[in-house]
């Protein structure tokens, strides 16, 4: 009985508890509404301060959340049956409902009576009396908050474009990064040059490297992590090359035949190598070698093949091994064939073979432009400052890896310049790979701390040139460069002024120290003139063309040298009389620009 | 004791009907009856302070005669003494020779008018404690029972200092109510000079008797309150007590002292008779609210910055309710 009439006071009390949860929740959703705009209002003034990429989605999100919290804090402290009593009193029961819920559960005459009166003036109460939206004030605090925050959205804002440009460059990286997992994933799939525990090393190396620009939100972190990994590829790269050359060296070496040649692939001398491989052929031509010493040949070369990984130049002594083999056995076999087929090999291998594998270094130089070109900047400035600290050229040139190089086939006419833009050019290796007189070899300016500039041109052109480069106080320095074409940068000048040049002018983020970057053609002249190695394809040898594409990036930063001397000049004088510099300086800063006019 | 809903149900016909009648012969003061009937049916005693002349003495008359009580007026002056009052032994002799025997005052009366209480020494007023307290009298160590219902309505001209003697705080916190009967206006003074003047005057008639009184004060008792009503209640009598933190300024500023239980007591056992009064079965913070000035005004005492700016209690009790939440 008392059951049941309990549940009737429940029944009674159930339109206005519907109608006060309504108005708690909305009093809640009020309250998140007021921390949203708050924490939107904190945003908006920290985001005049600092560059705030995805300030307006971060605004949203928290935004939803803190109304979500907000939310789930009124579900927690949703209002008890008592309260809603109390609320239902306050609409004129005078206490009716309060005292019959306190007295739930008793049957004296007077608690019966007093249930009965409350539960016909409950139902007679008409909820929609109680009113569902949030107090006044918190409503005015909310239009306030949001006429604050649209008013300062509208406002100018400078960090604005450095945020939408950290917002580009980052999705600009998360696009790469992906492109990249992908397209490294594919091609190692399809690359048989590599061991599998190769393939393991270069995942990671780009698996790092995509957690590391994850991390950055600053284009230039971006492409210092870029370029770090592209470092590391090249020791990597070198590293499966040693493998590889010392496999072979060492077991060429085991014999009397092949140990020249053995010696030589262990240093990894092309030119050496290709001695060893011109002696052997020599030999084999003169006929001063019985069989059982070309059976000793075969034997060497098989086992250096054996003791390699599977891949080319496996094959290729596989090959070689197998024309000698038929030689020994009077079958007709092109052995001097093969053997300059092994010779460009090994020179190949020395060189720098493998330089690429799997595109990533195409890739990764691919990446670096398209961070750049999101951030609205050249790769050469964003460079710049990073390479300032290497002493390395910006504006190395020709390609930077052998294989873009093979590219030319020799269509580079003599005193015209490579099509090809370098970007790096830390690694000095432009041109290496020019195998079968492809002209397009270019030379650079190595300028790491020591800088040993080289600057190989297409081999089949005897006329590279190597570039020696003075290093000091590890600060790459000297000539670096020689032969090819568009050699400007030549690293810097005994490590004191480097010798970039300064792009359209654009200011201090080319400075070096306490000196401007200026272009210093005299420079390009220490170490070799600027000239063009005039490659002829020799129709010999694998070659491999790749159609390239307009390129890797332009070069439309790059003013040449008589167009802006007049304004640096200009400036310099200028400075000179603002400054504080010591006389003998000035003297010798007139000089050099006397020097270079 | 048992009670029916028919009981509770017969209340508010009867107090009604007692009320309606009080009204034939009271002209206005339609406050002064209601309260007066609540601290009645309260069981408690009524401090009517009002100018000579407003009808405090016929409003206990007509009271006496429509609830069928014996009533008694005693004219408080001041050579009036407690005997006088309580009543004494008294030397009899009869056939079986001399003997002392009780000889009932006027006090043994289920109503008792006090008529200008504060005429009387304090130690004739004092006579008055037991009886309105423990409704008995005790003389020369005996001690009896007043007759039930009993009720003691005093009443006291607030202008006339001269001769008079205030009663002392113990003895006005044994008054459920101070009522104040403010002046009728002009409406009223006409009805009041037509019937009394043209002898169109109208005698009430009895409508209950004290055995009725008794049931009805039993079942007011029994009115449900709700703990946060009651505890509005108690929270009020606190805010006039001066020395707690939590006080109100006003308190701070113009309380001597505060309320005694007492005047909690007063406070929940009359909201009750108001609520059934009102039509309900329960108490409300209104019925507090409405019991609050007549129960506590006479039991706060001011300060000397209250007295030197003239607050009178009403007037600091509506404060402290407007600050007190519900």
């Amino acid at each position: 009985m008392a059951k049941a009439v309990d549940k009737r006071l429940h029944e009674a009390l159930k339109p206005v508890k519907k109608r006060i949860l309504l108005r708690h929740f909305m009093k809640y959703i009020a309250l998140g509404a007021i921390l949203a705009l708050i924490q939107a209002t904190i945003w908006l003034c920290a985001s005049f301060l600092i560059p705030i990429p995805y300030m307006w989605e971060k605004v949203a999100v928290c935004g939803l959340g803190i109304t979500l919290i907000s939310v789930a804090v009124g579900a927690f402290h949703r209002p008890s049956l008592k309260s809603v009593a109390r609320e239902a009193d306050r609409l004129g029961l005078q206490e009716r409902a309060i005292t019959a819920y306190e007295r739930m559960g008793l049957e004296d005459a007077f608690s019966v009576l007093q249930r009965e009166d409350a539960i016909r003036t409950l139902k007679e109460l008409d909820a929609r009396m109680i009113s569902v939206v949030p107090p006044k004030k918190w409503l005015l605090s909310v239009a306030g908050l949001a006429l604050l925050v649209i008013l300062g959205s509208l406002l100018p804002n400078p960090q604005s474009q450095i945020a939408a440009r950290q917002t580009r460059v980052q999705k600009e990286i998360e696009k790469q990064v992906e492109r990249l997992q992908n397209e490294v994933e594919e091609n190692l799939a399809a690359q048989d040059e590599l061991t599998d525990e190769e393939k393991r090393e270069l995942r990671k190396l780009v698996n790092q490297l995509a957690r590391r620009l994850r991390q950055t939100g600053d284009y230039k972190e971006a492409i210092k992590e870029v370029s770090k990994a592209e470092q590391q590829l090249t020791q990597l790269v070198n590293g499966f090359r040693q493998y590889r050359m010392g496999l072979v060296g060492e077991t060429l070496e085991k014999h009397l035949l092949t140990a020249d040649l053995g010696r030589a692939t262990k240093a990894m001398d092309a030119e050496w190598i290709r001695q060893a491989i011109e002696n052997l052929k020599e030999r084999i031509k003169q006929g001063n070698m019985d069989s059982e010493t070309m059976q000793s040949l075969e034997v060497a070369l098989n086992s250096a093949a054996a003791a390699l990984p599977d891949g080319s130049l496996k094959s290729q002594l596989e090959k070689a091994a197998g024309a000698v083999a038929s030689a020994v056995v009077g079958q007709s076999g092109d052995i001097a064939k093969e053997l300059d087929s092994l010779k460009e090999m090994l020179a190949y291998m020395a060189e720098g073979g493998l330089a690429n594998p799997a595109d990533i270094q195409y890739m990764l130089q691919n990446m670096k432009h398209s961070i750049a070109a999101a951030a609205g900047q050249d790769i050469h400035l964003a460079q710049n400052s990073r390479d300032a600290s290497h002493g390395m050229g910006s504006h190395s040139n020709g390609k930077t890896n052998g294989e873009l190089n093979r590219e030319e086939n020799g269509q580079n006419s003599a005193g015209q310049p490579a099509k090809d833009q370098g970007l790096s050019g830390e690694n000095g290796d432009g041109g290496s790979s020019g195998r079968d007189g492809q002209g397009s070899g270019s030379g650079q300016g190595d300028g790491e701390a020591g800088g040993a500039g080289n600057a190989p041109g297409g081999s089949s052109s005897p006329g590279n040139s190597i570039g020696t480069g003075q290093g000091s106080s590890g600060v790459g320095a000297g000539p670096g460069a020689g032969t090819g074409h568009t050699n400007q940068d030549a690293g810097h000048q005994g490590g004191s002024i480097p010798s970039h040049h300064n792009i359209k002018g654009r200011g201090n983020p080319d400075s070096y120290g306490d000196y401007e970057r200026i272009y210093d053609p005299t420079r390009l002249g220490d170490g070799g003139q600027t000239g063009h190695v005039t490659g002829k394809p020799s129709g010999q040898g694998p070659s491999q063309q790749v159609e390239a594409g307009p390129g890797l990036g332009s070069f439309d930063g790059f003013i040449p040298y008589n167009e802006v001397f007049g304004s640096y000049s200009r400036q310099a004088m200028q400075n000179l009389e603002r400054m504080n510099i010591p006389a003998e300086m000035r003297e010798l800063i007139k000089e050099y620009f006397k020097a270079i006019e | 004791m048992d009670m029916s809903i028919n009981d509770i149900e017969a209340f508010a016909q009867k107090v009604r009907e007692i009320e309606g009648e009080i009204a034939k012969e009271m002209v206005g003061q339609r406050d002064v009856i209601r309260q007066v009937i609540m601290a009645m049916l309260a069981g408690g005693n009524v401090l009517l302070e009002g100018v000579p002349g407003l009808g405090k003495t016929r409003l206990v008359r007509t009271i006496s005669r429509v609830l069928d009580l014996s009533f008694s007026r005693i004219q408080f002056t001041p050579d009036l003494m407690p005997a006088d009052v309580v009543g004494t032994n008294i030397v009899v002799r009869d056939e079986s020779g001399s003997r002392f025997e009780f000889q009932p005052g006027p006090v043994f009366s289920n109503i008792v008018l006090a008529d200008e209480i504060n005429r009387a020494t304090p130690k004739t007023q004092s006579a008055l404690l037991e009886a309105m307290q423990e409704h008995t009298v005790t003389v020369g160590g005996v001690t009896r029972q007043l007759p039930q219902p009993f009720f003691v309505l005093a009443t006291q001209n607030p202008i006339e200092q001269e001769g008079t003697y205030p009663l002392p705080e113990a003895q006005l916190d044994r008054f459920m109510f101070k009522i104040l009967v403010e002046f009728p206006s002009l409406e009223e003074l006409h009805e009041i000079i037509d019937m009394t003047t043209a002898g169109r005057e109208v005698k009430a008639q009895k409508v209950a008797d004290g055995q009725t009184i008794m049931r009805l004060r039993s079942v007011a008792a029994a009115v449900p309150i709700a703990r946060s009503v009651q505890d509005y209640a108690l929270r009020l009598v606190l805010a006039t007590h001066p020395e707690r933190d939590d006080a109100p300024q006003v308190t701070k500023r113009y309380i001597r002292y505060g309320a005694s239980p007492r005047g909690a007591q007063s406070i929940i056992s009359t909201a009750k008779v108001r609520a059934v009064m009102e039509g309900r079965y329960n108490v409300s913070f209104e019925d507090i609210r409405y019991v609050a000035y007549p129960a506590l005004r006479h039991r706060i005492a001011l300060s000397f910055e209250g007295m030197a700016e003239g607050k009178a209690p009403d007037e600091i009790i509506g404060q402290i309710l407007s600050e007190l939440e519900e």
